[in-house]
């Protein structure tokens, strides 16, 4: 009883936790979401409204083309297999009547082309490969033969049969692909064969993971930009934007804050320019900056300066007037005031400021990267967006977090660091400072022996000239 | 037995004490104030806070300001220090008219108001710096004034890692390191506890014995104005008024068992009978305003 419990101590008002249940805290609000995730993507009886296409099949005299991916409701499904086993037994009838209708080869080569989405999951086809029809050709045969067998996805027992059938077909008229070669009459087709699936718009966490890895490591054709290329162009952007920013709207902001006259001549035009949308400039700003990037920086300053100034300068307020006045009485002049006590005494706010800035741009930038030519990582997520692959979508929002996320904790954990009065400092974050900063202290401690020497000898040979003129 | 049945009057002065205040009205004036009036114009109306003060402090003198919460003292301090405009009169400093604030005049403030983003060291030099000492005379001064106040082992810590009591001897410190010619001193012990502050009032009276350094120091503690103080001026409020300029007839030097001798208790009581006027109906027959919620208990009174 008398034991401190496990249970006791969560909930104390405003009394903070201890650091291990903190940390328990910190991780649990990231495990949760991606927990409740995989929950909803695995466990099949969960949602799961849809059916998610492996082996997909064109059906004659329909328009609707679905390809492997695709995801189709769980009641329309059925229908959909059932039209195509009909097609089939249509097929075998006329097989049986001895009919030889001809002029399927276009057919029959696009129809081997459907075993080709599981030979890719199954890693036998490169992804790259989808249309070699020479590789498509031996792995039918293969498949018929038995010595492969599909796991993941497995084929049913109803389209293995239809391989080994079309096999008996095609390996008659030549044991390799050649266009020529191919029946003339038609093949039976795959009856499509899907899994449970949530909606498109909601992949499964592996999934996301299985994309997201190609796509970062993929070199795509047709000299596209690969996704490290895409990334550095937005940061470029976005450091670029936020930069200048930086330059004009921290000293206008520092200004505003510290002269009254500043404050009255620049707040109330940017306080009003603020509520017109950045994006509403779009189209005058690409009008303007032809120039492939300058537009988009354009955005992300043109975003991010009024909040900037208006920030900075209530910061600037915000320092303590008394701090100012015992300066004034130790003797500091205007210009010794601003340098000495007003910058120097917001730079840990100002540093924040920046930091929540920094957070914003990122909206900006995704604003920023569809005006003009679309460009970045937005232009990936627009375009695979467009085709419903939000499994290629899912990686790259997931990139902006993570690095929005990490630069700030990273910078954070520098505020400690770079400003230590303000007492926030961790140990690590002390020891890294001590170490980083050795040289210069070694340096300046030098200096300052020196210095200190030279003055000591200085006023030592004043005192003898001294003595020796009296 | 009980002191207060012998107290004496507060204008008998021992023929030393006497002797003293002879000399010390002998000195040269340092800061003299003249008529000084101060009104405040806020949208909520017109306030006035000082009117028509006038008084004078010797070289060296160590002066309390005392009067009721309100009554204008800060504003007081805070014109002397350059740091408010008055409204009309004068103020001079060894025979030069003041306006704006400067470094003969030093303000150590009630809320410490130590930069927090300098050490110890930085902040007491920081004023030194301001006049374009060099780097390396400043941090040797600095050094010199941070072993008065007895803080050379925190001479490199930053404030937030201070006491209160050690934080206002930085404050100190750091205004006395300018070689101000007047150091004025607004409630800079209210924030501390009795302990420290009754220690706080001890180092002062060292500094001021070692340091050639004339006080203006603002209280609203007794206790503290006739322990610490030469003369005492005591304002009245509503607007803020010149009352009295007392002479404390307490002997130096000061130690804290002089607060149970009768020129002390004297002192105390005069002063204390300025600020809080006896009620004129008698005082003690009020009327409990607080609801009786007990029955009454003849041991309970
Ligand atoms: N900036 C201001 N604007 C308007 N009125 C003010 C201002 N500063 C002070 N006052 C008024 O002047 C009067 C004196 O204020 P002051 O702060 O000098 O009193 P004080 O004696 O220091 O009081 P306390 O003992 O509480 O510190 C008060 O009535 C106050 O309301
Ligand atoms: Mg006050």
């Amino acid at each position: 009883m008398a034991a401190p419990s496990i249970l006791s101590g969560w909930f104390r008002v405003r009394q903070d936790l201890g650091h291990h249940r903190r940390l328990l805290l910190t991780l649990l609000s990231f495990l949760f979401p991606l927990v409740l995730w995989c929950v909803v993507s695995y466990v099949p009886w969960i949602w799961h409204p849809d059916v998610k296409i492996e082996v997909a099949a064109e059906r004659e005299d329909v328009t609707t083309v679905f390809t492997a991916g695709d995801h189709v409701s769980k009641e329309y499904f059925p229908t959909y297999q059932e039209a195509v086993r009909e097609e089939n037994r249509g097929v075998l009838a006329a097989r049986e009547a001895g009919e030889s209708e001809g002029g399927f080869k276009r057919k029959n080569q696009k129809l081997l082309r459907q075993l080709a989405p599981v030979l890719i999951e199954n890693g036998w086809l490169p992804y790259e490969e989808a249309q070699n029809d020479e590789a498509i050709y031996h792995l039918w045969r293969d498949l018929a033969a038995g010595t492969k067998v599909a796991e993941s996805p497995e084929l049913s027992d109803e389209n293995l049969e239809i391989v080994r059938r079309n096999w008996e077909v095609m390996s008659a008229l030549s044991p390799d692909f050649s266009f020529r070669q191919l029946p003339d009459t038609r093949l039976l087709k795959l009856v499509p064969q899907g899994k449970p699936a949530n909606p498109a718009y909601l992949p499964a966490p592996g999934e996301v993971i299985k994309t997201g890895w190609r796509d970062f490591t993929a070199t795509p054709a047709n000299e596209a930009a690969t996704m490290k290329e895409r990334y550095l162009e937005s940061l470029g952007v976005i450091f670029r934007g936020f930069l200048w920013a930086c330059v004009i709207g921290v000293p206008i902001g520092i200004l505003c804050g510290t002269y009254d006259v500043f404050a009255r001549l620049f707040e109330p035009f940017t306080d009003f320019f603020r509520y017109m949308p950045a994006p509403t400039f779009s189209t005058l700003l690409v009008a303007v900056l032809a120039a492939d990037d300058a537009p988009k920086i354009a955005l992300v300053f043109i975003g991010t300066l009024p909040h900037m100034v208006l920030m900075i300068a209530k910061t600037t307020r915000l320092l303590d007037p008394a701090l100012l006045e015992a300066a004034q009485t130790l003797g500091a002049n205007s210009r010794q005031m601003v340098t000495r006590v007003v910058i120097p005494g917001i730079l840990p706010n100002l540093y924040n400021d920046l930091r929540i800035l920094l957070g914003w741009a990122w909206t900006w930038l995704v604003i920023a990267e569809l005006i003009g030519v679309k460009s970045g990582l937005t232009e990936f997520i627009e375009t695979q967006g467009r085709f419903r692959n939000f499994d290629r979508v899912f990686p790259i929002i997931i990139l902006i977090g993570v690095t929005g996320f990490v630069t700030d904790q990273v910078l954070a954990w520098l505020h400690g660091l770079l400003f230590p009065w303000e007492g926030k400092s961790g140990r690590m974050s002390r020891a890294v400072a001590a170490v980083v900063t050795w040289p210069a202290r070694i340096v300046a401690e030098g200096a300052r022996e020196r210095v200190a020497s030279a003055e000591a000898e200085r006023e030592a040979r004043a005192k003898l000239t001294k003595a020796e003129a009296s | 037995m009980s002191p207060t049945t012998a107290i004496p009057s507060y204008r008998e002065q021992s023929p030393e004490v006497a002797a003293r205040f002879e000399r010390l009205r002998q000195r040269e004036v340092t800061l003299e104030v003249r008529r000084l009036g101060k009104v405040f114009d806020s949208s909520r109306g017109r306030v006035t806070a000082l009117e028509d003060v006038s008084f004078s402090v010797h070289h060296r003198e160590f002066t309390c300001v005392i009067g009721p919460s309100g009554c204008g003292k800060s504003t007081l301090v805070r014109i002397l220090a350059g740091l408010e405009t008055k409204t009309s009169g004068e103020v001079l400093v060894n025979g030069e008219s003041v306006s704006g604030p400067g470094p003969d005049r030093g303000m150590v403030f009630q809320g410490y108001t130590l930069f927090p983003w300098l050490s110890v060291k930085q902040n007491v030099m920081f004023g030194l710096r301001m006049s374009r000492h060099s780097e390396f005379a400043a941090e040797r001064e600095a050094r010199e004034w941070i072993a008065l106040v007895g803080l050379s082992k925190f001479e490199n810590a930053y404030p937030h890692q201070l006491s209160g009591g050690m934080k206002q001897r930085v404050a100190i410190a750091r205004a006395l390191a300018n070689q101000p010619r007047v150091l004025f001193m607004d409630e800079p012990f209210g924030a501390l506890d009795a302990q420290t502050r009754g220690q706080m009032q001890s180092y002062l009276l060292d500094i001021w014995k070692n340091v050639d350094i004339t006080i203006v120091f603002i209280t609203h503690d007794l206790d503290e104005a006739v322990f610490l103080s030469d003369r005492i001026l005591v304002l009245d409020a509503n607007p803020g008024r010149f009352r009295e300029m007392v002479e404390v007839p307490v002997p130096r030097p000061r130690s804290m068992e002089q607060m149970f001798d009768p020129t002390f208790l004297a002192a105390r009581k005069h002063i204390e009978s300025l600020i809080h006027p006896p009620a004129k109906d008698g005082g003690e027959s009020r009327e409990a305003p607080v609801m009786r919620l007990a029955k009454p208990d003849p041991d309970v009174v």
